[in-house]
């Protein structure tokens, strides 16, 4: 048994510890014995957490990192987690540089006449400055999502080229009936393993062909669908069959699944290069086989789940969401400061409420009592001689 | 002693009793006049009644919109201020609308010439008398949980005057002490005495009070200055009058006054650090306005810095300059030397030495938001007693007071007003939610509705509760409620001309934008391409016709435009934040899917199926991660429905 004293717990308050025996009959006497003394009741689920947030252990981004720590499937989804921990810690300092300047731009609205020259352009430079950070952080954010939900891969291309067999060889079993009648794969099939310690989902699509079919044409159609939303798509062929010729025209359909700047990556495979004939395999000068595919799979993987070190990594939709308002307000902000400072000013601190809003500095209720209260106490800080920090 | 008995035997008793001739007293005693209260002004001398004890001017960023205010509720001292002023100069021309910051040199012998007039003339329904009040006359509760009942005042001479209503606007009299250089002086103002009584009252009722410390800097004889030393600082070429109901001022500008702008030195800093030390003013630990800093406090946190100072005329036919910015409490010979360090001051002499106050304040959180207290039935508080500082801020309370205690005094219910109506609803707000530590003043950046809350909308934002509430009388009711139905006419055909942004390029010579199809209607037009109302009306004769060339109503009606978007985004926001733990849940929310949520989580949710947040932070395991997760939802409701 162990006595730990608050505040330095998990919740901040003065907890107990019983090392029992492992036993869940022992545990369990013992929770019933507990349960019999006055004033002990269990622990809900959730409220240890709780407490501690309550308690200013955590702040909510800690929490949610504390969730996904608990919850994380796989290893780089636990790195993501312990990173995420640090949320608040990298997000301060620009939420902080966004109310001093938000400050500065209060005081120069309020102290008009204490201000020698109102300094428009310090003001923009600071605010671009943020903009970067800003831009910053949702390019990891983006990056940081794939990881948290997994990386989409789907395999499409025409019938019987031999994709579910490509499917089945991925997840080492056999999900998908294969056989070398065209259009085996009439709906998609989703399986989830993982590669270079990052999960993902691959999806394996009905070959697409024109057809009358009404059930194959939806199959096609989901096809296409599952090809939007990936995030790799492997473009299977089937090599010997393949011509130079039909090969552009196959290559404008695989086009039309590209955006141009959604970041999506392509790989193409070219299936059933075992039945070419040795000229061909020479003048197609390519290594084969399935563990030249996995690396250039794993490459793409690595490339959109690159975290840099030092790059704050948020994860969640939330995050990505908060992230673009806050870009879009920081630039109302520089284009209203040299006309309107009341309007720029409404847009610095929307700018800052989002990133509130992510540090978990401000939970929604609080927002404004809290921006309020920080902004005003920070005025006071600053306002007086303003050129004194403006210098 | 019976107290019916007394009340019945009493020749004189008033409806409210407003005690102090102050900025705050002066409102208070005329709205509640106003609003049908037989009303008694009691101050110390009627011949300070309308005294501007401190600067010679009004309004500024923040006070400027609660002038407005106080008009828009036809309170008095703007339309006297229209009457006195001697210089506007108008701060935050470039800064948009919203911030706009009336201000005005106000001539101190005409102020307070208009101010007599007004309150021992104009107003019916008030009488004035001189007293000095020493205690409340009150009535104990009769239950055990009650608290007492104001029923009158009890003068130095010991009079007694009924009254179920009362209002203290002592500002800073209470146990008021004057500093300078070492001898401290019991007294509120130079040459009137402190009220010890009453701060004695407010202890044995058990209000908590705080003492703040606040000061005046020397006055100067304008002659003994060399104002060529001096930056020049001219009058507004188009002057913003303070009174909705004035639009031109009685002064042409070519023949107001200006100001001058000039900084301390080195050596004004040296006098400072060597002399202060000796201070008792500065030493006790006593919190002094922040924003309007003595020399001392300015020069003790920022030693090095070149400080503003600006010389204000006192008035028309005063030889007397206000040295804005050089509050100080040293004794006579040191406050001499150090103007006189200052290029351009250097022969100047001084008529009266500045000097600071410190004195009691009651903790406004003891108020409600009707500036009644909570601890006397029927006794209401307003101007600095209550912790701030400023002519506008005392008055806007005042005004607030005087109507509620003659409301009050008539059984009617009482006025209150919340942040987003108005800057006096925030000031309120502050001081009786938070209450203060420092001399309160307004700032706009107090106010979270400050893209709504502007100066050239005060009337449109009160005028009409003004009237409900009986305290705007007929003469502004009838020029306001003209100009209303001519705004929202006017903003009605704008939101009725509606083209798309091609078709606008057509219709307005000279505008181009980028290729869209965006439809806006002609009041988006205003803001969002800066376009004229009288382009528009030239264009659209038949609509909009009846609106050209009206400045006023072009400056309302673009205002409004520019700032429509952000308010209604903030008014939204605030709404969604009061709505959100009420926030419903959807019934066909579907938990399995919510992936973000973990599994235990979302089965306990899917089996408790809470209707809303309030009732899902109650679900056990929830954290407040998952109450995050879930406001989303709450939101997005129509996508499960």
């Amino acid at each position: 048994m162990e006595w730990r004293f608050g505040p330095n717990t998990f919740t901040g308050e003065n907890t107990v510890e019983l090392y029992l025996h492992g036993s869940k009959a022992v545990v369990n006497a013992v929770c019933k014995s507990l349960l019999k003394i006055k004033n002990i009741e269990a622990a809900k689920a959730g409220e240890f957490t709780k407490r501690a947030f309550f308690n200013g252990k955590y702040s909510i981004s800690q929490v949610e990192s504390l969730n996904d720590l608990i919850n994380a499937e796989t290893e780089s989804q636990r790195k993501l987690a312990i990173k995420q921990n640090k949320a608040g810690k990298y997000l301060e300092p620009i939420r902080e540089k966004l109310i001093n300047l938000i400050a500065q731009v209060q005081a120069a609205i309020d102290f008009g006449e204490d201000i020698e020259n109102q300094k428009i352009d310090n003001y923009s430079n600071i605010a671009q400055n943020i903009l970067v950070q800003l831009r910053k952080f949702e390019r990891g954010a983006k990056r940081g999502s794939l990881i948290r939900e997994g990386i989409k891969v789907a395999i499409v291309g025409k019938t019987n080229v031999g994709k579910s067999s490509l499917m089945n060889r991925l997840a080492e079993k056999d999900i998908a009936i294969v056989s070398n009648i065209s259009g085996t794969t009439r709906d998609y099939l989703e399986t989830r393993l993982h590669l270079n310690a990052s999960p993902i989902t691959v999806v394996d699509t009905a070959g697409i062909r024109e057809t009358v079919d009404p059930l194959e044409k939806e199959g096609i159609r989901r096809s296409f669908e599952k090809a939007e939303e990936a995030n790799i798509i492997v473009y299977v062929c089937d090599a010997p069959k393949l011509l130079k010729s039909t090969f552009e025209i196959e290559m404008d359909e695989i086009l039309g699944f590209q955006n141009e700047n959604d970041g999506r990556k392509m790989i193409i495979c070219l299936n059933k290069a075992d039945l070419l004939d040795q000229s061909k395999k020479d003048e197609l000068n390519q290594k084969n086989g399935l563990s030249t595919f996995l690396s250039s799979l794993k490459n793409s993987i690595n490339n959109l789940c690159d975290v840099e070190n030092d790059e704050c990594v948020l994860s969640r939709q939330r995050h990505i969401l908060l992230l673009q308002e806050s870009i879009i307000e920081m630039n109302s902000f520089l284009e209203n400061l040299s006309f309107d400072q009341a309007l720029a000013a409404q847009y610095l601190q929307n700018a800052a409420n989002c990133i509130g809003e992510i540090s978990g500095t401000i939970v929604n209720e609080q927002i404004l009592d809290k921006i309020f209260s920080q902004f005003v106490l920070e005025n006071k800080v600053y306002c007086y001689p303003m050129e004194n920090i403006l210098v | 002693m019976n107290p019916s008995k007394t009340l019945a035997a009493s020749k004189k008793a008033f409806q409210c009793i407003v005690v102090g001739g102050g900025h705050a007293g002066c409102e208070a005693a005329a709205a509640s006049a106003r609003s049908g209260a037989s009303t008694l002004l009691l101050t110390h001398k009627r011949s300070t009644i309308g005294e501007m004890s401190c600067n010679p001017s009004f309004g500024g960023i923040g006070k400027g919109h609660l002038l407005r205010e106080i008009d828009a509720l036809d309170g008095i001292c703007p339309r006297i201020c229209d009457k006195s002023a001697i210089t506007y100069q108008a701060l935050n021309r470039g800064a948009g609308p919203a911030v706009l910051g009336l201000r005005a040199q106000i001539d101190r012998k005409l102020y307070k010439k208009f101010m007599q007039k007004e309150i021992f003339e104009e107003i019916p329904n008030l009488d004035v008398y001189e007293g000095a009040v020493e205690d409340l006359y009150l009535e104990q509760p009769t239950s055990p949980n009650g608290i007492p009942k104001v029923k009158g005042v009890i003068l130095a001479d010991g009079r007694h005057i009924y009254s179920d209503c009362v209002v203290i606007t002592t500002g800073t009299f209470l146990s008021a002490e004057i500093y300078k250089g070492n001898v401290t002086t019991p007294a509120g103002r130079i040459g009137d005495a402190a009220s010890y009584g009453l701060s004695k009252t407010f202890s044995n009722v058990g209000f908590r009070l705080g003492r703040l410390r606040t000061g005046t800097p020397p006055r100067l004889i304008a002659d003994s200055i060399d104002f060529s030393k001096f930056e020049l600082m001219p009058p507004d070429e188009k002057p913003i009058m303070f009174s909705f109901l004035n639009k031109e001022p009685w002064l042409a500008p070519e023949k107001q006054y200006p100001t001058y702008l000039g900084y301390t030195n080195p050596t004004v800093a040296e006098l400072v650090m060597k002399y202060v030390k000796g201070s008792k003013h500065v030493a006790e630990e006593i919190n002094g306005p922040r924003y309007c800093p003595s020399l001392e406090a300015k020069v003790l946190r920022f030693e090095n810095l070149k400080h503003r100072l600006f010389l204000e005329h006192e008035g028309l036919d005063s030889n007397i300059i206000y040295p804005q910015g050089m509050s100080m409490t040293f004794d006579d010979e040191i406050q001499l030397a150090i103007m006189r360090s200052i290029p351009g001051l250097e022969k100047c002499e001084i008529v009266q030495a500045g000097y600071g106050v410190h004195y009691d304040f009651v903790n406004p959180q003891q108020l409600k938001t009707s500036l009644e207290t909570k601890l006397i039935n029927g006794l209401f508080l307003a101007g600095q007693i209550n912790g701030t500082t400023g002519y506008e801020e005392a008055a806007a309370q005042g005004l607030l007071a005087g109507l509620n205690a003659s409301l009050k005094s008539q059984q009617k219910d009482l006025l209150t007003l919340d942040r987003s109506q108005a800057y006096l609803g925030v000031l309120i707000d502050d001081l009786t939610s938070l209450g203060t530590n420092e001399p309160y003043r307004m700032f706009t950046s107090r106010a979270e509705f400050r893209l709504h809350l502007r100066p050239d909308n005060a009337d449109l934002r009160l005028t009409q509760i003004g009237r409900d509430f009986g305290v705007v009388n007929n003469h502004r009711f009838g020029i306001f409620s003209e100009l209303r139905e001519k705004y929202e006419t006017c903003k009605k055909r704008l939101d009725a001309i509606k083209f798309s942004l091609p078709k606008w390029c057509q219709i307005l010579d000279g505008f181009q934008t980028k290729a869209s199809s965006k439809t806006l209607t002609a009041f988006e037009m205003l803001s969002r391409h800066n376009i004229a109302l009288n382009e528009l009306a030239k264009k659209f004769p038949s609509e909009l016709g009846a609106f050209s060339d009206d400045d006023d109503l072009a400056y309302r009606i673009s205002s409004e435009s520019r700032y429509a978007i952000e308010h209604r985004r903030l008014i939204k926001k605030v709404d969604e934040m009061r709505e959100e733990l009420k926030a419903k849940l959807p019934d066909s929310l579907d938990y399995s899917k919510i992936t973000e949520i973990n599994l235990e989580c979302r089965e306990k949710l899917a089996n408790y199926r809470p209707q809303n947040i309030a009732a899902a932070s109650r679900v056990p395991g929830v954290t407040p991660d998952v109450l995050i997760t879930l406001l989303r939802y709450a939101k997005r409701a129509p996508v499960f429905i």
